[in-house]
């Protein structure tokens, strides 16, 4: 099967970084599939949004990114992210807690609330794969 | 006597508490260096990523995006000085804030009026203290930055920039802000160990270097120097430009509104790898400046032993022949009688 070597990089760290068949991203103007041999592209992802990532071996890779990036290129494809959280990593409590705390008021506040609503969903979607 | 031996004992007593703080700042000291490094090294890939991702887009189009183009008479320049909140850390203050006056009299001959933008206490009391205005500050974050810390600051720095496009001669233009024509930013960089250097940087407009040969443009993004040579700095590898010149992307959405997306992101990302860098060097400089303190604590604590125990044995000694002397004046006083 046709691979393509993924990064999946934030500002503070690399988050993960390996062989996979599919990236599945949503960008400002719409989803975007990625399979290996796909061409070269530059895009915006949503301000928040889900990525999910199937590697090669293993379960699909599912991460919460804030004010992400993707490039694709034909060595690979690579995601930067100002703020990303794997799936599993993410404190389901604590992102509740976050929704329920965030006030829609303010700008603050209501990109406070994407973010938390980004996290859970990618929880969420990560659990009942 | 017995008075200078009290006051020698005192004075060991409280270099011994000195002692014990500066040994404990050294210790939290060296144990933030390694934790700083370690971040420094996690934010490359992003950096590297972004610098890459940056000259691809270049290369394609957009190059009139205003963060790329050198204005025509710039007449404000803004100055980012990274300090840090705490002293005792040495000369790393001192050094930074040197850097950043050089820089800013050399605007100044260049006939560009600086703004400053400081980060950390510091930075902020030294130049409160010489009445000189600062633009804006952010403080309490110098010794653990995060990104969001970062972020403000460009964003702040981005939106100076972007008003400054359309100042007229002295006044603040059309949208009735006085922005700045360039951005420079002076942070201490972290070489190793032993070697910190203050560093001038210029981070906005940016420096586009073109190596086309023919079948199409590539454009390596890069900073300046501030007053020195242009060039990609060399501790960032030459970004790769895809797979060599005249590959074509598709952009989601446009060039021009990715390009407007991503320059304050990489600015942002800019400024962080500086915080990251600075408070690795504050850290070294105050693990040295700690560790002098400690050794000097421990030199001056033998000193005043050794002077206190010879008051000490002056004292004795003068009381034996004090003694001596009164029995003998007794044996005197009695043989006389």
């Amino acid at each position: 099967m046709a691979e393509m070597t993924v990064e999946l990089v934030a500002v503070e760290r690399r988050l993960w970084s390996g062989v996979a068949t599919f990236v599945l991203a949503k960008t400002t103007e719409g989803e975007l599939g990625v399979l290996p041999g796909h061409e070269p592209t530059l895009a915006q992802l949503e301000e928040a949004g889900v990525i999910r990532i199937d590697p090669t071996d293993g379960a699909p890779v599912t991460v919460a990114v804030h004010g992400g990036f993707l490039s694709i290129t034909p060595d690979g494809v690579t995601i930067l992210a100002e703020f990303a959280e794997l799936a599993e990593e993410i404190d389901v409590r604590r992102a509740q807690a976050a929704l329920d705390k965030a006030d829609t008021s303010e700008p603050a506040g209501i990109s406070a609330r994407q973010r938390a609503e980004v996290r859970l969903r990618a929880a969420e979607s990560a659990r009942s794969e | 006597m017995a008075a200078q031996i009290r006051v020698l004992r005192r004075r060991i007593r409280s270099t011994q508490s000195i002692k014990k703080i500066t040994r404990a700042m050294e210790l939290i000291a060296t144990s933030r260096i390694a934790k700083a490094r370690a971040r420094v090294e996690e934010a490359k890939p992003y950096a590297e990523q972004m610098t890459a991702v940056l000259s691809e887009l270049a290369s394609n189009s957009a190059l009139d995006h205003p963060l790329l183009v050198e204005r025509e008479s710039p007449k404000r320049a803004a100055v980012l000085v990274v300090t840090s909140d705490r002293g005792q850390c040495g000369g790393y203050n001192a050094n930074v804030l040197k850097e950043a006056e050089q820089l800013q009299s050399l605007l100044r001959e260049q006939g560009k009026e600086p703004v400053l933008y400081v980060v950390g206490r510091k930075g902020v009391s030294y130049y409160r203290f010489r009445k000189r205005p600062v633009e804006q500050s952010w403080t309490g974050f110098s010794e653990q930055p995060t990104y969001e810390n970062a972020a403000d600051a460009a964003k702040v720095l981005v939106e100076s920039f972007m008003a400054g496009a359309d100042d007229d001669g002295d006044g603040p233009g059309e949208d009735g802000i006085r922005g700045v024509d360039e951005l420079h930013l002076v942070y201490t960089q972290f070489k190793n160990m032993v070697t910190q250097v203050p560093q001038a940087r210029r981070m906005a407009p940016m420096e586009v270097e073109y190596t086309g040969d023919g079948e199409g443009l590539d454009a390596t993004v890069s900073e300046t120097l501030t007053g020195g040579a242009t060039g990609v700095r060399p501790d960032e590898p030459a970004p790769a430009a895809g797979d060599g010149p005249g590959m074509l992307y598709e952009f989601e959405p446009s060039a021009d509104v990715l390009f407007d997306a991503l320059l304050p992101k990489y600015i942002g990302a800019r400024l962080f790898a500086a915080m990251l860098e600075s408070a690795a060097s504050e850290s070294a400089n105050r693990q040295r400046a700690m560790k002098a303190a400690t050794d000097n604590a421990n030199e001056l604590i033998r000193n005043l032993t050794l002077e206190a125990n010879q008051a000490r044995q002056a004292q004795i000694t003068q009381e034996i022949s004090e003694i001596v002397g009164g029995a003998d004046a007794l044996v005197t006083a009695g043989s006389e009688s």
